[in-house]
């Protein structure tokens, strides 16, 4: 069992007032003037035990490990099936909470979000999703599953296919089938779709045991250790972005790849992104791309009526996607969604059935007008 | 629509569904119980005690259906417990009113039956042993005492009835807060669920009732009339269920409601819908219009045979729209096109097999609790209640 560290940090950070905004900053004072006079008076072995990062965006990271929570021997998690598991090797520091949690010490929110800006964070991550340049490689949800490791079956970020327009009856139209020809309208769009990272996020709310949390800096993320697995959050996020993890008993989600971030990295899909349709950054920075393109072009985001004010922006959205993807109005072509607690998912190990569109009768029916 | 695509997952699967089921039959009994106790609904005295078994039963059942849900049920019970989770998460006010009200039936059951448990400690024996520790040293039987104890259940029972509708309220709202499932976010759900539970409760109440007091019971007989005030009861909770139906019916009305609901009921609920037959005939149509028609002469009030079966179709009702409401709310994907489909799985922790070994727990939690009490031969009160009603 590893110890509970993170904890503390949640509660006592929760809702800075101006009061206790000055005693943290008191402390932290008194801290780092004790840090640096031990970097000076503690010996070399003390020193890799608190070992100072400089990230590559600038910040420093303190990662401190003390000794009784030295990791020896590899940790293997039995409900692998005897893969090998790097995400759960806390030796990697991976998955562990103190090095994601810690390097800025980010006060976390369980409700009253609105709060976060008046704190004024250092950062926002958010995400742009160029439309016009996804190709629905697919490249990222891979990227996705090796960084995460994300079991079969679950995904963390998903790319749908959709047909978007219309296709009407018409004599001498481009498709004939039996019933007669048809002149179609019709566009196809890809839709990047990741954990928004809502500013007011449902999913948070619904919490129980308060397991899922906003970090200042805007990510969401889950404390898997409290985690009951209940499955409130993954109801209650409308984008359908979380899921329940079928190896880890947990809540899962994207996580903007916080380890990455944390360390001045891009995320995995980000960099994995062979048209460059996806843009992550800061949203505070004026300068940085995200922000820019924000500003450069009109953007959508994706279910906006349902007030959860996602921080992913679309550039080149078609309308009918900012809704629900009612059938009136796009024909889903794939999805690559399916729940592990299902009898599908279990046939997963022997047949793996692909969505498969049914042959109908009148095949066009949910175009006509 | 698209069928065979399966693009979402039903999240909540028959636990989810056995959870509103057995605390509406807690809430439900618990009314029952209190109507004789509170507003001194005399013809209802004989069935108080089987109303507060059947609500102490259920309420420690309640607990164990979620439970069983959770991918972590052994971390859930202490995180629940040491965290907080206010204001807004439904789930999490679970816990306190679960732990409220398990306090306030061990209260209510102490005072519903320590008389009995003063007249069985003088058997000897195992039973009488219990009995003996359960009057917890208190084993006075003068008429004082007795209204002592009469007085104390009626302030239980002031406390209870708000907090049984608190208990069962919430669980609408752990539907309805979720506003990403368009079929579950509606403000009638939380009256829908109270309606019901009552509904179900008194149909509870009557079924082992009449069982108990047919089969199990030395000295006491089935009380026709007590039958027939439950029959009465029961048809205006199914008039009141009925009103709800209609009002949450018109969310298939265009120009009432929104895109999402309407569509969501087209998909679902309406005819040729993917539950259409569970909503149009076992729901509506044989959980409480046939009974409803049934209850409305008083000669089946007062048969015992048609009077069980009555009870047998409200409780199907009643676990059918406990059952539309749940996987059917989740069959209208958040995201995707076309309806989710469900699979219950026989096996696995929300299986079909563990629902009825849930269902099972309730019966023999029960069946132990009523060998332990007795109420369907509980002498000294029984005959003090007839003799009143003469
Ligand atoms: S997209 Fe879903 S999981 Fe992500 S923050 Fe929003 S509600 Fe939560
Ligand atoms: S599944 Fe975990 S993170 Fe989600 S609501 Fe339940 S306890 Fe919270």
């Amino acid at each position: 069992m590893r110890k509970r560290t993170t904890n503390e940090n949640l509660d006592t950070d929760e809702k800075p007032t101006s009061a206790r905004r000055t005693l943290l900053k008191t402390l932290g004072l008194g801290v780092s003037g004790t840090l640096i006079f031990s970097l000076f008076t503690k010996n070399a072995q003390a020193q890799d035990q608190a070992p100072q990062k400089t990230a590559s965006n600038g910040h420093t990271n303190d990662i401190n490990i003390d000794s009784s929570d030295q990791i020896t021997g590899p940790l293997q998690n039995h409900r692998w099936m005897g893969w090998e598991n790097p995400v759960f090797d806390a030796n990697d520091g991976w998955n562990d909470w103190k090095t994601i949690l810690n390097p800025n010490n980010l006060p976390i929110w369980h409700d009253s979000f609105s709060e976060i800006p008046k704190t004024h964070p250092k950062h926002k991550w958010g995400m742009v999703m160029d439309n016009r340049k996804c190709v629905g490689c697919q490249a990222c949800v891979v990227a996705c599953k090796s960084e995460n490791n994300v079991p079969l079956g679950v995904f963390r970020t998903i790319v749908d296919v959709m047909e978007v327009g219309s296709i009407k009856p018409a004599q001498n139209g481009m498709i004939v089938t039996e019933e007669g020809s048809y002149e179609p309208n019709v566009k196809k769009f890809m839709l990047p779709r990741i954990c928004n990272h809502c500013d007011e996020p449902p999913c948070v709310q619904v919490c129980p045991v308060k397991a899922t949390f906003k970090r200042q800096d805007g990510i969401v993320l889950i404390d898997y250790e409290v985690c009951i697995g209940c499955g409130t959050c993954v109801q209650a996020c409308p984008y359908d972005m979380r899921f329940l993890n079928p190896i880890q008993m947990t809540a899962d989600k994207c996580t903007f790849c916080v380890h990455r971030v944390d360390a001045g990295l891009e995320p995995a899909c980000v960099t994995s992104c062979v048209g460059r349709a996806r843009v992550f950054g800061d949203l505070n920075d004026p300068n940085s791309e995200v922000s820019q393109l924000i500003a450069q072009f009109p953007t959508g985001r994706l279910m906006i009526s349902q007030g959860t004010d996602p921080q992913v922006f679309y550039i080149n959205l078609n309308g009918n996607l900012e809704g629900t993807t009612s059938i009136d109005k796009v024909f889903m072509e794939f999805t690559y969604t399916i729940g592990f607690n299902t009898t599908d998912y279990k046939q997963l190990g022997g047949e793996v059935e692909l969505p498969t569109i049914e042959e109908k009768k009148n095949p066009f029916k949910q175009f006509a007008v | 629509m698209l069928e065979g695509q399966f693009l979402e997952t039903p999240i909540w699967g028959l636990p989810i569904v056995i959870y509103p089921f057995l605390s509406g039959l807690m809430a439900g009994a618990f009314v029952i119980d209190s109507l004789s106790h509170l507003f001194g609904f005399k013809k209802f005295d004989p069935v108080a005690k089987l109303a507060a078994t059947v609500s102490f039963a259920m309420v420690l059942l309640a607990a164990f259906a979620p439970l069983v849900d959770t991918l972590q049920p052994s971390r859930a019970v202490w995180e629940l417990y040491v965290r907080d989770h206010f204001p807004y998460s439904p789930l999490g006010v679970f816990i306190v009113i679960w732990t409220l009200y398990v306090i306030l039936m061990l209260f209510e059951m102490y005072f519903d039956y320590r008389v009995d448990n003063v007249e069985r400690s003088k058997q000897g024996g195992l039973r009488g042993a219990i009995s003996k520790f359960l009057t917890f040293g208190r084993p006075e039987v003068s008429q004082e005492s007795i209204k002592k104890d009469k007085k104390a259940l009626f302030i239980i029972s002031a406390i209870g009835v708000p907090l049984a509708f608190a208990f069962h309220g919430y669980i609408g709202f752990v539907f309805g807060a979720i506003k990403a499932r368009a079929l579950w976010t509606s403000s009638v759900m939380m009256l829908m669920f109270i309606t019901s539970a009552i509904v179900s409760g008194a149909a509870t109440v009557i079924f082992f009732y009449i069982i108990g007091y047919s089969f199990y019971s030395k000295k006491n007989k089935v009380n026709l009339e007590t039958l027939n005030a439950l029959g009465i009861f029961t048809i205006f909770a199914i008039l009141l269920d009925l009103f709800l139906d209609v009002v949450e019916k018109l969310y298939s009305v265009r120009a009432y409601t929104g895109a999402e609901e309407f569509h969501g009921w087209e998909l679902v609920y309406n005819w040729g819908g993917a539950l259409s037959v569970n909503y149009h005939i076992y729901q509506i149509l044989i959980g409480l219009i046939v009974p409803l028609v049934f209850l409305l002469f008083k000669k089946v009030r007062q048969s015992k045979f048609l009077m069980l079966i009555i009870a047998i179709l409200i409780n199907f009702g009643v676990w059918e729209m406990r059952y539309d409401t749940v996987i059917g709310g989740q069959l209208l994907p958040k995201i995707s096109q076309g309806t989710v489909i469900f699979h219950a799985p026989w096996l696995g922790f929300d299986g079909i097999l563990s629902g009825i070994g849930l269902f099972c727990l309730g019966l023999v939690l029960f069946f132990v609790l009523s060998w332990l009490f007795g109420w369907e031969d509980n002498p000294k009160s029984q005959s003090l209640d007839s003799n009143e009603n003469k």
